[in-house]
């Protein structure tokens, strides 16, 4: 009797608790959910359906395009791409390499270097730190402040002739904006990759020190192997990223980049964006064309990112711990 | 105990936190404000965003004080006394966009917004601008222009005039200027939205013109005064020919000095230039022809023998019309308006520019990603001193407002309001129409005002709106800000003793014909044509032909200045490109097939 009620009382227990852990459950995926529905369905959804629209001026309103006119964003955006806005591509290759395939594989062993307390460790730590925590802005306004007021004028001080204008004159302003974006890009997600490296097992490097295993041999033999799905997920957009990268470019020059630096990343957010010296400007007519770009971009894109990820897959060495 | 302390603070705290999220509502803050009035904190709030740009909101305190202490003993709402203003600076937020979605999602919104954007339709049929034409058309003032002896009608939910006072003869409308008075009023058929026949809203006003401030080339009057450089036939000495301007620049490029300095980022202050040397070469009908598309445009001979050399066949068009002297008179509508590029204060335009933007003449400096509008200003103010090498700036371009703007950099050159400064107007042009203008223009066209369409409190907003543009209201906002507005009022000579010499300057040009200078304010935001409005290749707020972008390519929406100093042949910068190629460019762009191509689409989309 006694038992039966037990096995009862156990009964309740387990389905409050079965009730409680599904309560918790939906309450922690809610606001994911919630936030996934809004900010990705929606905002997708309304984005492919404004790719068939134009602005109507006067209503302030997006309307649909007549039937004969329905591709018009995407013919505008092919049109773009396959024309003189070609060097847009080659910029936004450049910009991508330079964050990709320079700054990423740098800012894994700066991350060594502060992991494993290397000496120098601290200035790293105090340099890269900067960017990330101040953000893009501060650090393009501290970054042209010392070039065109701090350098520029110590050049002037000592110097017979006046120092260029690194920013706009073409024959410095790439290299200007490529040191920059080095600066900007070294640190990469420098949190990530000191949170994955802080996890690989002591074991593992204590037993490497004793096999004789240098520090280069040990980035490269355990902790790259250790921390390679992180890495996988930051190379996801290695051979679409040309696409939408848009380089510093409008950290150091906000909407008027010159015409030679333009990728076409940069050159559709100008298109939408709605700056405070273009108030009376209403960018809501080219979100039709910048809508059918994503759109595009996003179909070519799909089947890179797969194979890309298909390539890493092939070249995990599956390391687990 | 340390994590007592730490509760206790807590604690402590959230009540000092939730008052404070309090201040600045008015409910129940029972403050003093600057000038001592004692708040209650039971009144009503009426919440004023206003753009924090070079004019400040300083003004909007003063007449908010004044405004609280009149109504003091008037309630709005049920169980409230009095009134509190609650100012709402800001610069960011009042992007156009934001401002929507404000109204729109009604969080943080304002019941009045005052702002450097233009609201025109659109607002109103988004239902984001109240209907405020009885606030503008009521008369509520006297001749003075102040506001008649009237009180508070709750019922009526406006001002009615006490018995035995004088009768008002003015309302805010007929203190606006003509153009403005026109411009604003939506009419019925501009209303009719869903194009039935009929007004979707009522028709009337819905926003009122804010700033209307000057812009050109501001010139430091001491300077020109202790160089000796006032000696030509112009007003204030200054040159009156185009070769006398350009014999100055030369003059002061010999003095080792800058002869003008401006911010290669901001160009949209520029069109200023361009409509006041338009409507000076061309006349203003003629200048205007370029947003309405509607009326007359007689072309000269020579011009009319350029356009049969281009379009052999244009003769035979029905617009057209050969006079006996071989001008033609063209019948300008929206479907031809692209032969306005053949305006010849077109390439006359692009000729000034294009020797304006020498490198000998502009601050080099522009080209500094650093150098934006305030550091140009600072540059401007701060020249006088010499320091770190550098040469003196003669004359900037800029708005009305810069003084104001800038006001903290006269500390080290002498106070604010103790150097003069003026506005230095178009010298005359080689075939400009009327021989005796010499213009500047209003620039900022189109900056409005409103009321927000979801407030809860449309009487009061009104009700303020007409205090706001009583005379000596309109008088604190010249005399806080420097800037003079485009509606009838007057400063005395005391008054006038309070500005700067540069507000005086501003003030004389727009309110009084003393300086001799015209002022043209274009209507091409508040009255354009529908495919003028709509369309890049219309004009899309530029007139036709002033805009690089468009007939000379790039990826930003450059004004003429902007491009033509990237291309001055400054080694590093772009290359250098001749009159010949931009104004043949004009006319290369605004062709008829390219006009019949934009006309259409634009025409199977409406």
């Amino acid at each position: 009797m006694v038992n039966k009620r037990m096995n009862k009382k156990n009964a309740v227990n387990m389905m409050t608790r079965k009730r409680q852990d599904r309560i918790f459950c939906i309450s922690a995926l809610a606001i994911f959910l919630v936030h996934w529905l809004i900010f990705w369905v929606y905002a997708n959804m309304s984005s492919i359906q404004m790719a068939f629209t134009h602005y109507d001026l006067l209503l302030g309103e997006h309307v649909v395009l007549p039937q004969d006119k329905i591709f018009d964003n995407f013919v505008e955006f092919f049109n773009k791409i396959t024309g003189s806005n070609v060097t847009y591509l080659l910029n936004g290759a450049y910009f991508h390499i330079i964050s990709s395939l320079l700054c990423l594989p740098f800012s894994y062993m700066i991350a060594f270097i502060i992991y494993k307390k290397l000496p120098g460790h601290g200035i790293y730590k105090t340099m890269l730190y900067l960017p990330v925590i101040l953000g893009s802005m501060v650090t393009s306004l501290l970054y042209m402040h010392v070039v065109e007021s701090g350098i520029s004028g110590l050049w002037d001080m000592y110097m017979e002739d006046s120092f260029p204008y690194v920013f706009t004159d073409v024959r410095y302003n790439r290299l200007t904006v490529s040191i920059y974006a080095i600066f900007y890009g070294l640190p990469g997600s420098l949190l990530i990759n000191l949170g994955s490296m802080s996890r690989v097992p002591n074991d593992l490097i204590e037993y490497g020190e004793l096999e004789g295993l240098s520090l280069f041999k040990e980035f490269i033999m355990i902790t790259v192997p250790m921390v390679f799905p992180v890495l996988q997920v930051q190379c996801l957009g290695l051979f679409t990223g040309f696409f939408l990268n848009q380089g510093p470019l409008f950290a150091l020059y906000r909407e008027s980049a010159p015409d030679e630096l333009q990728t076409f990343g940069y050159y559709m957010f100008i298109k939408v964006y709605n700056s405070e010296s273009k108030a009376n400007a209403n960018n809501a007519v080219n979100y039709g064309f910048v809508s059918a770009a994503n759109l595009c971009i996003g179909i070519i894109s799909v089947p890179i990112i797969h194979g890309t990820k298909w390539l890493f897959d092939k070249i995990d060495p599956g390391a687990e711990f | 105990m340390k994590k007592n302390l730490k509760n206790i603070i807590c604690t402590a705290l959230i009540p000092v936190l939730a008052a404070s999220s309090f201040v600045g509502c008015g409910g129940g803050d029972t403050s003093s404000n600057d000038e001592g009035f004692k708040y209650t904190g039971n009144e009503t709030t009426l919440k004023i965003g206003i753009f924090n740009g070079g004019l400040g909101y300083s003004w909007l305190e003063k007449v908010g004080r004044e405004f609280e202490k009149d109504f003091a003993n008037v309630s709005f709402e049920n169980g409230k006394m009095g009134v509190r203003i609650v100012p709402h600076p800001d610069k960011v937020s009042f992007r156009a966009d934001l401002v929507q979605s404000a109204i729109e999602q009604n969080v943080n919104a304002d019941d009045i917004y005052y702002l450097a954007i233009y609201t025109g339709p659109e607002y109103i049929y988004k239902g984001y601008a109240a209907d405020i034409t009885s606030a503008v058309v009521d008369k509520v003032y006297l001749d003075n222009g102040e506001l008649a002896d009237m009180e508070w009608d709750a019922e009526q939910g406006k001002l009615v005039a006490k018995a035995g006072a004088t009768a008002p003869t003015k309302s805010i409308a007929d203190k606006m200027v003509d153009t403005n008075r026109v411009g604003y009023y939506y009419s019925e058929n501009e209303l009719d939205f869903n194009k039935d026949g009929t007004a979707d809203y009522n028709p009337g006003y819905y926003s009122l013109p804010f700033e209307n401030s000057l812009s050109g080339f501001i010139y430091d009057y001491d300077l020109f005064s202790e160089m000796g450089w006032l000696d030509y036939d112009g007003i204030d000495g200054l040159p009156d020919t185009m070769d006398d301007f350009f014999d100055l620049l030369d003059r002061i490029v010999a003095a080792d000095m800058i002869p003008y300095t401006f911010s290669k980022g901001v160009s949209n202050y520029w069109p200023g230039l361009y409509d006041a040397f338009i409507a000076q070469y061309e006349g203003l009908d003629a200048a205007e022809l370029n947003f309405t598309y509607d009326g007359e445009y007689t072309f000269d001979a020579t011009t009319s023998a350029q356009m049969k050399a281009d379009y052999p066949d244009v003769e035979n068009e029905e617009y057209l019309t050969v006079n006996a002297d071989g001008t033609y008179t063209v019948e300008i509508d929206s479907q031809n308006a692209w032969l306005l590029a053949y305006q010849p204060s077109k390439s006359e335009l692009m000729k000034f520019l294009r020797k304006l933007a020498d490198p000998k003449y502009f601050d080099p400096d522009i080209y500094k990603e650093t150098h934006n509008y305030t550091a140009a200003q600072d540059q401007f103010v701060l020249s006088k001193l010499g320091k770190n090498k550098q040469k003196r700036i003669a004359m900037m371009y800029e708005g009305e407002w810069w003084e104001n703007e800038t006001r903290a950099n006269f500390n080290y050159t002498g106070g604010y309001g103790k150097r003069e400064f003026r506005f230095f107007p178009l010298p005359y042009i080689e075939g400009q129409k009327d021989e005796d203008v010499r213009s500047v223009c209003d620039y900022s066209r189109g900056v409005d005002l409103f009321v927000n369409a979801k407030t809860k409190k449309l009487d009061l907003c009104k009700l303020w709106l007409q205090y706001a543009h009583s005379e000596s209201a309109l008088e604190t906002f010249t005399m806080e800000t420097g800037v003079t507005r485009f509606y009838d009022y007057d400063l005395d000579e005391e008054q006038l003793k309070t500005l700067t010499p540069f507000g005086r300057n501003t003030y004389k040009i727009k309110m009084t014909n003393e300086t001799g200078v015209t002022v043209f304010a274009s209507r091409a935001w508040i009255d354009p044509n529908d495919f003028y409005r709509d369309t890049p290749m219309g004009g899309f707020s530029a007139y036709i032909g002033t805009t690089a972008y468009y007939e000379w390519g790039g990826s930003s929406p450059y004004s003429p200045i902007q491009w033509m100093v990237e291309h001055a042949g400054v080694e590093g910068q772009g290359e250098y490109i001749g009159i010949d190629t931009i104004v043949n460019g004009i006319t290369d762009y605004y062709t008829k097939a390219n006009w019949e191509q934009a006309y259409n689409a634009w025409e199977s989309l409406q």
